[in-house]
């Protein structure tokens, strides 16, 4: 009998007392949400604030729901011109403390006198819930694997972290961190230069500090979360007011007007980003304004290019003709580039060749040529202007040059040598090279160019021919752009498995809705974890290649129905990144149009506007079709 | 006569081996700043070497006895040591899925793979090397 027992305690135990760790700490660091405040609740909680601001005493709030803290953004251009916390016994005795403090801050004056009361935008951050951060949990801190606490510690634009020293407190909101740039500035060790993903607690504690004038530890700090939610933009105030989730309002709902609408503001973002000296300004910082100088700095070849093949392309498709000069202004600059760029040559065979390499570079590199020819082809296709065949000619004839006969490519290209680089890879050159290729030869229709965009296609395709390749991809959203655009010239039912296996591949990062409860804004985004928050251009790029996967479907009559879910699906979800009136009030500067990289880094680069934009204008062509 | 065990020799081989892999790893693959990840991850071969100290003693017959409960000691040390990275990486999982809401397929696979492998490289030969040393072959040879 008491073996019998002692069998029992060691086979039940050991299970029963993980259980009971994981389900306190489970617990102890799970915020459950409440139900959120209706749209009139919403309403009449911001009518106190409103009044207040525009110097006025306000009515006593009358939404007598559980809570006790409020906290008040109010923005102007993109800034935060004022925050407070409101307390009380309820909601309705917080709001009516915080628009009792707007009463009293001089700013407010200014504000009424200067006639920007009506352009300010109200915030609300309801703080629905508390919980520890790190490892501020008795018996996580014993039990916790090295740094995952701190690296990990809070659900990034979701969470807020606050302190209570010697009875003063302060909040740091969800949209503060992200302001703030530490929640993924942290590395798991030094030696891990480029793997920065966590939240820098140290860093955030200093910050407290200040704000509070006291020194505030990581272990002083908690977690919250808020039910936020903010004004309309002014001249839509008869509108209640927004719901914001991880900062974002919700997104319009996707059709082919919305996505053909968002596809042109995001080319109004980028023509209103390029220079006169046709070069784009190629970072703009939402945050604080700041964009990069286009006569100096990081720049890309291949970047430009790409953008301005989108720009040519919502030309084709949309007919706006103020998108004509831009291109061309684009182009002129690339003339201008390779009048100085050395790199034209004639072959033995007579044949001229040029290639494009920006001021400054050493080498010229394969994506800059190959995705400037396909530029080019695009605003032929799109105008019928033929000016820039003779120079695409001479580009094209580089690319082949630098072919190898099994389809692969160099990469590389010293013009003062005149020699290749027959050992360097980069990433993403062999695909923009056999889309070049193909757009020659659908702007031509000389076989030289089909023959050679299919063996670069070959040879991409046949490089997962191995065991362990069967479980992966790279990153091959140009090999299905190609993959379509040398159809039909080049059919194969070889490319269309590829590209479908590519996006069931893909599909496998897409969570479903009510997959990860916290993150159902992330539905449609491709996300490897709950834990790491996902970039917008991937978002982009795999669009592109996925309509490219289904319309080579259609083309065999047999197009794959997940792949155009999955192609709405990430639409939409990009539908809500983008910035657009409804969600510019932490925009500083003409944003409106952009792509911000993530939810977490606020700056927008012309590639990120470049790929999701262009799988907008592409899928507007069809998305409200009936599936076929 | 009786052929000899041959199992404490390969045992000692193999918790050398071991003793000197980890070390490896530890100094070199997986560097931590974290002196409870330190203590943690050198408990480990600590444990082998203590397992391997006392299987020596076969080659040392008035210390047979006292070798087989060192080594008994170390693979103890070694299987406690395994339990309780399992125990760290649940008690992660649950604070992962408590802050985030939710684990994913992802990381439920990855932590899958690193239990499977904690077994499998630190709890599978001492759990072996223990039940062999208390069976009564065990008992015998370490007389």
């Amino acid at each position: 009998m008491k073996r019998r027992w002692l069998l029992l305690a060691v086979w039940t135990l050991p299970a029963v007392i993980l259980l009971a760790i994981a389900t306190s700490i489970y617990f102890g660091y799970r915020i459950t949400p409440p139900a959120r405040l209706d749209p009139g609740e919403r309403a009449r909680m911001m009518m106190p604030l409103r009044t207040a601001l525009g110097d006025h005493a306000a009515e006593p709030c009358d939404v007598h729901r559980p809570g006790d803290t409020v906290a008040v953004t109010v923005w102007l251009a993109g800034r935060t011109i004022l925050r407070i916390n409101g307390h009380g016994s309820d909601l309705a005795s917080s709001i009516d403390d915080a628009a009792k403090q707007i009463l009293a801050r001089p700013e407010i004056k200014t504000l009424a006198a200067n006639g920007q009361a009506a352009a300010a935008r109200i915030q609300v951050d309801v703080i629905i819930g508390r919980a520890p951060v790190g490892t501020n949990h008795w018996l996580f801190s014993k039990l916790s694997l090295p740094g995952l606490a701190s690296l990990l510690a809070l659900n990034p634009g979701i969470d807020g972290l606050g302190a209570v020293v010697e009875g003063r407190s302060t909040l740091l909101l969800p949209h503060e961190l992200v302001m703030s740039k530490l929640l993924a500035t942290k590395r798991p060790s030094d030696s891990m230069g480029d793997f920065a993903l966590g939240t820098d607690l140290d860093k955030i504690s200093a910050l407290a500090s200040q704000r509070i004038g006291m020194k505030i530890n990581p272990s002083d700090l908690y977690r919250f979360r808020t039910d936020t939610f903010i004004e309309p933009p002014d001249g839509h105030r008869d509108q209640p007011p927004l719901a914001l989730y991880r900062g974002s309002p919700p997104a319009p709902l996707i059709s082919g007007a919305t996505l053909r609408e968002a596809a042109l503001n995001g080319a109004r973002y980028l023509v209103a980003h390029l220079a006169p000296s046709g070069r784009y300004i190629y970072e703009h910082d939402l945050t604080t304004g700041k964009k990069t100088d286009p006569t100096r700095g990081a720049y890309s070849m291949p970047r430009h290019g790409g953008t301005t093949y989108f720009l040519a392309q919502v030309y084709r498709i949309t007919k706006a003709e103020w998108l004509r000069e831009p291109i061309e202004r684009a182009f002129a600059h690339l003339v201008d580039l390779m009048a100085k760029g050395n790199c034209a040559a004639t072959l033995p065979d007579h044949t001229d060749i040029d290639c494009v390499i920006d001021k400054g570079e050493g080498d010229a590199g394969l994506g800059s040529t190959a995705l400037v020819v396909v530029a080019l082809a695009e605003y032929q296709r799109a105008t019928g202007d033929m000016r820039y065949l003779p120079l695409m000619l001479k580009l094209a004839s580089w690319l082949l040059f630098m072919q190898r006969p099994d389809g692969s490519f160099r990469h590389l290209y010293n013009p003062m040598t005149k020699q290749a680089d027959d050992k360097t890879m980069l990433l993403y050159y062999s695909g923009e090279a056999s889309l070049a290729l193909a757009r020659m030869y659908t702007i031509t229709s000389d076989p030289k160019y089909a023959q050679a965009a299919e063996r670069g296609l070959d040879w991409l395709v046949n490089w997962y021919d191995f065991f362990v390749a069967g479980f992966f991809f790279g990153e091959e959203h140009w090999t299905c752009i190609a993959a379509e655009a040398i159809w039909p010239a080049v059919k194969t039912e070889k490319y269309r498995t590829f590209c479908n296996n590519y996006g069931e591949f893909l599909r496998g990062q897409q969570p479903d809705l009510g997959e990860f409860p916290d993150e159902d804004d992330l539905v449609g985004s491709y996300l490897i974890t709950p834990f790491v928050p996902p970039m917008n251009t991937p978002a982009g790029s795999r669009t592109e290649a996925m309509i490219s996967a289904y319309t080579l479907g259609a083309h065999a009559g047999a197009p794959d129905e997940a792949l155009r879910g999955q192609i709405t699906a990430t639409l939409q979800y990009a539908l809500g990144q983008q910035i657009r009136p409804e969600n510019d009030f932490n925009v500083v500067g003409d944003g409106n149009g952009g792509m911000p990289a993530s939810l977490l880094d606020r700056s927008v680069r012309i590639d990120y506007v470049q790929h999701v934009c262009s799988g907008m204008i592409r899928a507007s062509e069809w998305i409200d079709g009936q599936a076929h | 006569m009786a052929k000899a065990d041959p199992r404490p020799y390969i045992y000692l081989a193999l918790d050398q081996l071991a003793v000197v892999a980890f070390i490896f790893a530890i100094e070199k693959l997986v560097p931590t700043w974290m002196m409870s990840a330190k203590i943690h991850l050198w408990s480990i071969p600590v444990g082998f070497e203590l397992l391997a100290l006392g299987t020596a003693t076969i080659f040392v017959p008035g210390w047979r006895k006292l070798g087989r409960r060192v080594a008994i000691a170390g693979g103890s040390l070694l299987l406690l040591s395994a339990v309780f990275v399992i125990v760290r990486l649940v008690a992660s999982a649950a604070f992962l899925a408590g802050t985030y809401g939710a684990f994913g397929k992802a990381a439920a696979s990855g932590a899958w793979v690193a239990v499977a492998l904690v077994v499998e490289a630190v709890a599978l030969l001492p759990l072996i090397q223990v039940k062999y040393l208390l069976s009564r072959t065990g008992r015998r040879v370490y007389t």
